[in-house]
């Protein structure tokens, strides 16, 4: 896509909303100390290993509060150490003290943010990264380096990442600022992937279904046992560690399912009805500013500014009526869940490949990704045969110029649309409703696996899919600008 | 003619005035061998008894039987030399004006250790009255305790309004007592309410598990609780109850009043697993997995001997707890800082070196061991303690004079994570390591401790610690308290307020005015030694006997540093 004056300012406006939208809602504020450690702000369960080989210990405290243990370990070349309330430091020093990132939680919550200087990097409400870089300023060019190369990076490394470039970051070791081609500043990023899976294994509540693929998870309960501290009654909520092998879905999860996804959905409707509110009072305050500046003050960048007030301001309104569309309870169609409910009793029987473990893959937006990425996804990952999957692709691919990868292809109210959608119905969803039926199936699967090997399926199991499959194709059909 | 017929006959007859002379003879001899006889074994038997008695007095005590041993006196220093023993100083408000003129500074000896391993400093405590900004401090830190003191149960928060407290913060509490009732900012009918009901309320506490006070209780409630104040049991603290003690036996010498009510106390608690046999100290948990109660070593060198001399003041016998073995030293910036042996990887333990409890082993119990209570407050019998807080001051000093840093490191609550740290001078294999409780380095929270400054201050006159005491004493709020300390890379104050640290800079303050804190004992019997001598619950809570001069801890000494190394 062409970078138009107009669009980069657009989008540099928003990466401004964006960037105090998402600090607004996800900047933690660390409690009092007195306060900081009642058993309300416990969210982690130290008893659970992050990685393998990781292992829970006891705190040495001489006051009268604190959390009595931590868990430590070392995982993709970095130490790390986490307390229950959260707070866990990352750096390929075992003394923690260099190259750190630092992760704070908001107080009684699963949101959490890594710092390491001024660079930020924190979870959307969807479920995506976002980096922050305090110096960062408009028209920054942004390079990853390797050490030896640098490679330029868009701007929209500051927008909540897709898995790309998320995989990118994961691979550099720092992010370089420069500004008229002078370096500004420069950000370590040893430790990236490692905060990163931590700040969605905390949001998931510790589920290893939200870890990256290749992530090393203990694999067996005995292998974990913590041996001295915790509290005597520590009840915990949170999930044993299990293998995530499951081979099918269980009868009866989709009513949990649906619960679930009522309240996922009820959840994003509220997130993005705030977000709509911020935004609409950040643009008032843009016209106000506006309406007050004279003329002279304005020049021609003032009526530029201005009609872009105004695009953006018939952007709000059309997004609030999709947000309305939304809102209202939409049945899942015959044409997304047909092919499936054809094919489910054929192609899932017992000894088919097992439901993937969702990783860092999903939450990238599906349309950046090749028509063969896609067909591997759903042969390789969700076992349908070759025949099912080139349907899949043919009724998604219907008039869907799909994008080059690593390449910004929409604009960026296309793209913050597509965000939208994805809060609501996206990939994300997806994740969420997968890792439930997950945890679902790991407490069932130990009873249900050998008892029903060849359970009757019904259709609505596979509303799982019928999402993902709306993902890829509902982007397309949206009304490009 | 008679003669001749008795001859004839073989028979003599005897006169009677013979007769009876012989019988007068024996009955006098025999009178007189029993009177002898008598008059010898009466010499025998009192020479014998003469030999008895110092038996009694301290000999084979395990041949006396218990129900007799609670009456003899504790053996201290005074007892067995003779000498006078040191003098109660009156309250501030009641010195007469030339009090500080006559006072034995021991200016004119030589540093270093005495035949009988008793230590002379090089430095001396600073003495005389408080000045205004002093005086202002006082109050400040004194009203930490006035707001935050709870009225139901009279225990003190240890931090701020969280209702939580510590056996530790709470000798504190009552180091903040006695000091601002000898420093005048209190009488002594607000004394008496205050250490009266927190007196009672401890002896109401529920144990841990029947044995000791659990580690944290709930300030509003005095319920036990866990580490996030809610109802639970965590264990107890041997350090924690070893500062307990020594505050309790202050509080007792100073005012025999009270020692019917903190004796009353201590008979409720078991001490049956805090110390062994050899004398090591020991703390308690709970098993997670089991939930049975496990037994840990507790205290590393510093804190260590400063804990095992408040048990060692009640009359128990924490022998290896009070040596300083095994220790290492690390040279740092010229001087040979001792840090604890055992290696943390081994026993899970940090080493941490801090100031804190060479201060309170300074100006609570004057470097003394338990049963000096005659030495002057120059000459120190507890001497290699005492050369090590040197040392501990020195490198500080070595480090402000060579970077420029400001320092007196110690323990520290901090604003927002992480929340605590061990701002120390060594620990974990690095000089200046600031850690979490979980061991991570957190440089930017070092900071010049309040109370570690001023403790430095009172017990270290110099030019350095002059330079201490401006950087802390207006580092108040009058609502609040003192605050902990000022962030050592200047992000201002650590504004946190903490009974700890007022009741050490209030104690630091009292000892400039009264010199070391423990006064001797001036009372006889003690019902702590008395009491259920009946019964063999001292027996089985092992009580202690009043202590003998074999039961004393030994002075020791260790090799001293001669000059700085390079």
């Amino acid at each position: 896509m062409k970078t138009t004056p107009a669009n980069s300012g657009l989008l540099a406006l928003l990466i401004a909303v964006g960037g105090s939208l998402v600090q607004a809602q996800s900047s933690p504020v660390p409690p009092r100390s007195e306060e900081a450690f009642t058993s309300e702000n416990a969210i982690a369960d130290t008893t659970i290993p992050f990685a393998i080989g990781a292992s829970e210990a006891r705190q040495s405290l001489r006051g009268a509060f604190g959390w009595p243990t931590f868990q430590e370990g070392l995982v993709e070349g970095v130490y790390f150490r986490f307390d229950p309330d959260g707070y866990a430091r990352f750096s390929p020093n075992p003394r923690l003290d260099v190259d750190v990132f630092e992760v704070v939680c908001k107080s009684r919550t699963n949101e959490c943010m890594g710092r390491k200087g001024g660079l930020s990097v924190l979870l959307t409400h969807t479920g995506q990264l976002q980096l922050k870089l305090d110096d960062a300023m408009q028209g920054d060019t942004f390079f990853l380096s390797e050490g030896i190369s640098e490679i330029q990076v868009p701007e929209r490394v500051l927008m909540p990442l897709d898995s790309q470039m998320e995989t990118l970051l994961g691979t550099a070791t720092e992010i370089v600022v420069r500004r008229g081609g002078e370096e500004v500043s420069r950000y370590s990023l040893r430790g990236f992937v490692a905060t990163s899976s931590y700040l969605r294994w905390i949001r998931h509540e510790q589920d290893y279904s939200v870890l990256p693929r290749n992530w090393p998870v203990p694999n067996a309960r005995s292998q974990t046992e913590a041996t001295i501290t915790a509290q005597s009654g520590w009840d915990s909520p949170m999930p044993r560690p299990q293998v995530l092998a499951i081979s099918q879905p269980v009868p009866g999860a989709s009513s949990d399912l649906s619960q679930t996804e009522a309240e996922a959905q009820a959840r994003s409707i509220q997130n993005l009805e705030s977000d709509l509110e911020a935004v609409r009072e950040t643009l008032e305050q843009i016209a106000n500013n506006s309406a007050n500046l004279s003329l002279s003050d304005i020049g021609v960048a003032g009526s530029s500014e201005a009609a872009e007030v105004g695009q953006l301001q018939e952007f709000v309104s059309k997004l609030a009526s999709e947000l309305e569309r939304l809102s209202r309870p939409e049945p899942v169609t015959e044409e997304a869940r047909n092919p499936m409910v054809q094919d489910s009793e054929t192609d899932l029987a017992p000894e088919a490949d097992p439901v993937p473990t969702l990783t860092t893959d999903v939450y990238g937006p599906a349309q950046e990704s090749t028509p063969a990425s896609h067909l591997k996804y759903l042969i390789e990952d969700l076992g349908l045969d070759l025949r099912t999957a080139v349907a899949v692709l043919e009724v998604a691919g219907d008039g869907a110029a799909i994008a080059p990868s690593g390449l910004v292809t929409e604009n960026a109210e296309h793209a913050l649309v597509e965000e939208l959608l994805r809060g609501l119905d996206g990939p994300e969803e997806v994740s969420d409703e997968a890792a439930q039926i997950i945890r679902t199936e790991e407490k069932e699967s130990g009873r249900t696996a050998e008892a029903k090997p060849t359970a009757v399926v019904s259709p609505d199991e596979f509303m799982l899919l019928s999402y993902y499959f709306r993902s890829v194709v509902l982007p397309r059909l949206e009304p490009q600008n | 003619m008679r003669n001749q017929s008795e001859q004839a006959n073989g028979t003599v007859r005897a006169s009677p005035a013979k007769a009876g002379a012989l019988l007068l003879f024996t009955v006098i001899f025999l009178a007189g061998a029993s009177y002898a006889v008598g008059k010898t074994a009466r010499y025998v038997f009192l020479k014998r008894e003469e030999e008895v008695v110092p038996i009694i007095a301290g000999g084979a005590l395990d041949e006396i039987p218990a129900l007799m041993r609670g009456n003899l006196p504790s053996v201290t220093v005074s007892l067995v030399e003779g000498t006078p023993r040191r003098a109660v100083p009156p309250r501030m408000c009641e010195m007469p004006e030339t009090y500080f003129d006559q006072l034995d500074e021991g200016r004119d000896r030589q540093a270093g250790y005495t035949a009988k391993n008793e230590y002379v400093r090089k430095f001396r405590a600073r003495r005389g009255f408080l000045t205004e900004r002093e005086k202002r401090a006082a109050k400040v830190a004194w009203h930490y305790f006035e707001k935050f003191t709870q009225e139901t149960t009279g225990l003190a928060n240890s931090v701020g309004n969280y209702p939580s407290t510590t056996l530790w913060d709470t000798a504190s509490y009552i180091a903040g007592m006695v000091a601002a009732y000898e420093l005048c900012l209190i009488e002594k009918p607000e004394f008496d309410r205050r250490i009266t009901q927190l007196l009672t309320t401890i002896k109401s506490l529920e144990l841990f598990r029947k044995e000791l006070p659990n580690k944290v209780y709930h300030t509003k409630t005095g319920a036990k609780v866990d580490y996030t104040n809610k109802p639970g049991e965590i264990g107890y603290s041997a350090l924690d109850i070893g500062r307990f003690l020594v505050w309790l036996r202050i509080c007792k010498n100073r005012y025999p009043y009270l020692a019917n009510t903190i004796d009353s106390v201590l008979l409720k608690w078991d001490f049956r697993n805090v110390i062994d046999d050899e004398g090591l100290m020991f703390g308690s948990y709970v098993d997670k997995e089991t939930g049975e109660t496990v037994y840990a070593q507790e205290g590393r060198l510093g804190y260590e001997e400063y804990a095992a001399k408040g048990f060692a003041l009640w009359g128990f016998r924490p022998v290896l707890a009070h040596r300083a073995e095994p220790f290492l030293t690390a040279s740092i910036f010229g001087i040979q800082v001792p840090y604890d042996g055992r290696d943390p990887r081994v026993f899970h333990s940090q080493n941490y070196v801090v100031t804190e409890s060479y201060l309170q082993d300074g100006m609570e119990l004057g470097f003394d061991l338990p049963h000096d209570d005659s030495s002057p407050d120059w000459l120190n019998s507890d001497g290699w303690r005492a050369e090590f807080a040197d040392r501990i001051y020195q490198v500080q000093e070595n480090r402000w004079r060579r970077t420029g840093f400001m320092t007196a490191r110690s323990e520290h609550n901090v604003k927002g994570p992480p929340y605590f740290t061990y701002d120390t001078i060594f620990s974990d294999g690095y000089p200046w390591n600031t850690v979490t409780p979980r061991g991570d380095y957190v440089p930017d929270h070092a900071a010049v401790s309040a109370k570690a400054a001023l403790g430095l201050w009172a017990l270290w006159d110099t030019e350095y610690t002059d330079v201490l005491f401006d950087a802390v004493i207006e580092l108040y709020d009058p609502e609040n308290g003192m605050y902990e300390g000022l962030y050592e890379r200047g992000q201002g104050r650590v504004e946190i307020f903490t009974a700890n640290n007022n009741g050490i800079i209030l104690t630091a303050l009292l000892h400039k005015v009264q010199g070391t804190i423990l006064t001797p004992y001036t009372g006889e019997t003690e019902v702590w030694y008395t009491a259920f001598r009946d019964q063999d619950i001292r027996l089985l809570r092992k009580y202690p006997d009043p202590p003998q001069k074999k039961d004393w801890l030994p002075a020791l000494r260790h090799s001293t540093q001669e000059r700085t190394d390079f």
